[in-house]
């Protein structure tokens, strides 16, 4: 964690912590097993997706990653000026120079792991997009974009939880939205009956009580719920508490083999990131994962090789990296997304970091993704050109993420998951 | 206390809709009336069981012996007086909750998160510890069915909750509109605060009859929406008033208008906002949506229509008196035919453990993530239709591993201390049993007031001990076996229902 972040992103980091630390352990896992028969209304697609479209994997990155620094504009005349200490080397500068992508912009080197994805076509960067509020509280922000409706909170619900409640197939398979940190993401909230599995691991997904109780109750709440031939509403859900339970424990979670020579970091990002992929491959309906990774609050001492920043960033692209390296041809059906409050300032401060700010950069790759490109309508960094003193936005994310969920997702209902708002579609996602 | 997370100042800018609040309830069905568990118990099919099992949030051992020598009329009158309840006795809750709004303005360091926090653990404090069940209940209710988000309104939520909710939950539905209608809680909430005659904002007109009075273009036209809208423009907040509302004449529109084919003349001022609250407030489309409602809370998810009718002629005939819509409510025949029907919404589920196992909780952090996960944190229903109240929405497999564990958790604190900062006191309510079987009776009546099947208690005691109900019940068993036990009875179907 970054140890020179605000405090109110500090606080909002232990309350995380916290709930970790109100985690349960599972009982001893058995091998992997095939496909349970008990999946309720799920019917796999031709491609072996729950749905018809991608599985989406959407990575929020909290506390505001400094976009310049990760996507560095090294061709625009003005980058060096503002950022005399932190501006991250142009390509040819040696290892801790940016990695050229396009000409213009180069890749903050400790993201290097992926380039290599960048390379291949299934990679793209977008710059000068974000959440069009002007806030800079992290909690308003963060709400705001997870809602998708910037400006306001009362819609209530998240623009994922929104999507699954208006695709018009059915999945009722429990890890059909999958949020790992604890808390329920904002973005899964659907508002009607989806009820996301919100867990800090799946291993935590069991029952409590008295260790050497918890068999028997286990048995006797199975004969309460007359869950060998459950009728009643909630019968059924008890047999389906149980039986993710037990599909569960088959997972092996601790002993998961990534494929392909895979290396996740090992941090709470890799450790989520390796179970998003374990239920990919273990084919039991997820359709949608949120992941969060902390510690881009980058106030002071962001450094460009050294620095906080080019920790944080190190972590992310060897977690992406692996993810996308471990599921190999399964991510043709796979997208991932990565999103953050905010940017940050396009200058530096007075402590060697930066401040609060606007437009910022996103990721995403998958099999579906128009990529070894750069979308921008670039701004760029002269004075009248700012929005404020911030990095001005060009793309309003949404434009993305309408996108996304109408070609890779294949949900037509955009107004619905966005509304009050008319897309854009950039072109980034070929349709599925 | 709990670590505090700063709120920020959230804009109160619209409220999105996706094609109407109604729209969120569309893919939720209705519980069947068969939704009843078998295993609901006998005991409590009983008439003044199921009554009490429903005005409060579970029912208590000495609350039923009191029930059963008076009769429900007696004891319904009792809880219609809510004033000469306490006797004495106070129930504790945050002292910040009884604050007036020009107070709590005041108030300079973590206004909001300190009333936030003071919203959720006052609601349970009240809903565990008062003797004035129905009047809880009540206040729960019309909280719901006039829905303001703590979230950014945190201060005016405090005294929203105190003046034009609690204040009117048990007097009549006029006064109660009114009281919502003024508020700068709902003004803020659904922009009125902002509307004046330039740009009248329709939100709370759609609101107001949509969501809080007629129901869904039940009665109404797009046109009576921009006309209800006009009528309300400079219905205001001034923080120099007390209570914080003003009529601000120089916004409101004075041109004439027509709402639902009735004539509001020019030239005048709050008489245009008032008189539209009256034609609501005796509309008998009211009358029937909000009594629909009070059957859905408190009889079925799909009450028989005899009973919403029987209900709207009552309030008709007493011009929305509140407590003689309830009498007829809890001693129609429909009423005494639902038992076991309703499925306890989470809050419902853990305020009822926490008070049938008389548990105290000083981890306010823990309380709040469990209820975040089930997804009902008081006063945190971002859109303004309110918690949803069918068994639809709240069966889920999720949900009920987290009572499971929730259950477990409680439990495991009559011998033991956790991280969960709860404590029961029910190892105090079980007496001395000396066999098994006694400790699962004791059980039953400090739980649930009530004596078990003989199915359900033997498997208990079959847990316990596969000895049967006459073994002696050791030190050593009970250690072993009270915390999983009691835990297991919170869990199952019975008190999953009422």
């Amino acid at each position: 964690m970054n140890a020179k972040c605000c405090p109110e992103m500090r606080s909002l980091i232990s309350r995380r912590e916290s709930l970790a630390k109100l985690a349960r352990y599972s009982l001893a896992g058995v091998a992997a097993g095939a496909l349970p028969a008990w999946m309720p209304r799920l019917a796999f697609s031709a491609s072996g997706q729950p749905g018809p479209g991608d599985t989406l994997l959407c990575i929020f990155q909290r506390g505001g990653m400094d976009g310049l620094s990760a996507v560095v504009p090294y061709g625009d005349a003005y980058y060096y000026n503002i950022r005399p200490t932190i501006g991250v080397p142009a390509p040819g500068g040696g290892t801790s120079a940016a990695i050229d992508l396009d000409g213009y912009f180069g890749l903050h080197p400790s993201l290097a792991p992926l380039k290599a994805i960048y390379d291949t076509g299934k990679l793209a960067v977008v710059h000068a997009t974000g959440g069009i509020d002007p806030t800079r509280s992290h909690f308003d922000a963060q709400t705001f974009m997870e809602m998708a409706t910037p400006g306001t909170k009362s819609i209530g619900t998240g623009w994922i939880g929104r999507h699954l409640e208006s695709a018009s197939w059915v999945n009722g398979s429990p890890f059909r939205a999958v949020g790992f940190g604890g808390a329920v993401p904002t973005s899964l909230r659907g508002g009607g009956t989806l009820a996301p599995l919100a867990v800090y691991s799946l291993a935590d997904f069991g029952l409590d009580g008295r260790y050497d109780e918890v068999d028997n109750i286990r048995t006797q709440l199975a004969q309460f719920y007359n869950v060998s031939s459950p009728a009643a509403i909630l019968d059924k859900q008890a047999k389906l508490v149980f039986d993710t339970i037990d599909l569960i424990k088959t997972f092996s979670i601790d002993n998961y083999a990534p494929a392909n020579g895979a290396v996740y970091p090992d941090t709470y990002f890799g450790a989520a990131l390796k179970q998003v992929a374990l239920l990919v491959k273990a084919g039991v309906g997820l359709e949608t994962a949120c992941v969060d990774i902390d510690g881009w609050d980058t106030h002071s001492d962001e450094g460009t090789n050294g620095g906080y920043f080019a920790q944080i960033a190190a972590e992310f692209a060897q977690g992406i990296s692996a993810f996308y390296t471990d599921l190999g041809t399964a991510m043709q059906n796979v997208v991932i997304v990565t999103m953050s409050e905010f940017g940050r300032c396009a200058g530096e401060n007075a402590s060697r970091g930066t401040d609060h700010g606007h437009g910022n950069a996103m990721f995403v790759a998958g099999g579906g993704v128009n990529g070894g490109k750069v979308y921008t309508t670039w701004p760029t960094l002269a004075p009248d050109k700012l929005d404020d003193v911030d990095l001005a936005i060009t793309t309003d994310q949404r434009d993305v993420l309408a996108e996304l969920v109408d070609k890779r997702l294949k949900n037509s209902q955009i107004d619905k998951i966005f509304p009050s708002f008319t897309p854009n579609p950039p072109g980034i996602f070929t349709t599925a | 206390m709990s670590t505090l997370l700063p709120v920020s100042n959230v804009s109160r800018r619209g409220f999105l809709k996706l094609g109407g609040a109604a729209a969120l309830f569309a893919g939720w069905q209705a519980s069947s009336s068969k939704a009843r568990a078998a295993s609901f118990p006998t005991a409590a099919t009983d008439p003044v069981y199921h009554f009490l099992n429903r005005i409060s949030w579970n029912v208590r051992p000495e609350e039923l012996v009191h029930a059963k020598q008076v009769g429900i009329a007696a004891y319904l009158e009792e809880q219609l007086a809510p004033d000469t309840l306490f006797r004495g006795k106070k129930v504790s809750y945050p002292s910040i909750l009884d604050l007036d709004r020009t107070r709590l303005q005041r108030i300079k360091k973590n206004a909001g998160e300190t009333c936030r926090i003071a919203l959720i653990t006052g609601m349970i404090a009240r809903a565990v510890g008062s003797p004035a069940q129905l009047l809880e209940r009540m206040v729960e209710f019309w909280a719901d069915h006039f829905n303001v988000a703590s979230d950014g309104l945190e201060t005016d939520v405090v005294d929203y909750q105190r003046t034009a909710i609690r204040r009117n939950a048990l007097t009549n539905f006029h006064d109660l509109l009114v009281a919502t209608a003024k508020h700068p809680a709902m003004l803020y909430y659904l922009d009125n605060a902002s509307s004046v005659a330039a740009h009248p904002n329709q939100n709370y007109a759609r609101e107001l009859m949509e969501l809080h009075t007629l129901g869904v273009n039940n009665g109404y036209v797009e046109a009576d929406v921009n006309e209800v809208a006009r009528a309300f423009t400079g219905w205001t907040v001034d923080d120099s008033q007390p209570g914080g509302f003003r009529f601000d004449a120089a916004n409101h529109d004075t041109d004439p208008k027509t709402v639902m084919g009735t004539a509001l003349p020019g030239g005048r001022g709050i008489e245009d906002g008032m008189d539209v609250l009256n034609l609501l407030a005796s509309h008998p489309n009211t009358a029937k949506f909000v009594c629909g409602k009070l059957c859905v809370r408190f009889i079925s998810d799909t009450p028989p229509q005899s009973i919403v009718n029987t209900l709207a002629t009552v309030w008709s005939q007493n011009n929305g008196d509140i407590r003689a819509v309830l009498r007829a409510l809890f001693q129609s025949a429909e009423f005494a035919q639902a038992v076991g029907q309703k499925l306890r919404r989470p809050l419902d589920f853990v305020i009822g453990s926490l008070r049938a196992t008389t548990t105290t909780f000083t981890n306010f952090n823990f309380l709040n993530d469990l209820l975040d996960h089930l997804d009902q944190v008081p006063y945190n229903w971002h859109p303004p239709n309110g918690y949803p109240d069918v068994a639809g929405k709240w069966a889920n497999s999720n949900g009920l591993l987290l009572r499971w564990n929730f259950s477990q958790t409680i439990t495991e604190t009559a011998l033991n201390s956790n991280n969960s900062g709860m404590r029961t006191g029910l190892l105090k309510r079980i007496g001395k049993p000396l066999t098994v079987g006694q400790l699962v009776d004791n059980l039953a009546t400090a739980l649930f007031g009530l004596t078990l099947d003989s199915d359900v208690r033997d498997q208990l005691i079959a847990f316990v001990t596969p000895n049967g109900a006459n073994t002696a019940l050791t030190k050593t068993l009970l250690t072993q076996k009270l915390g999983s036990l009691a835990g297991l009875m919170l869990s199952a179907p019975m008190f999953q229902w009422r």
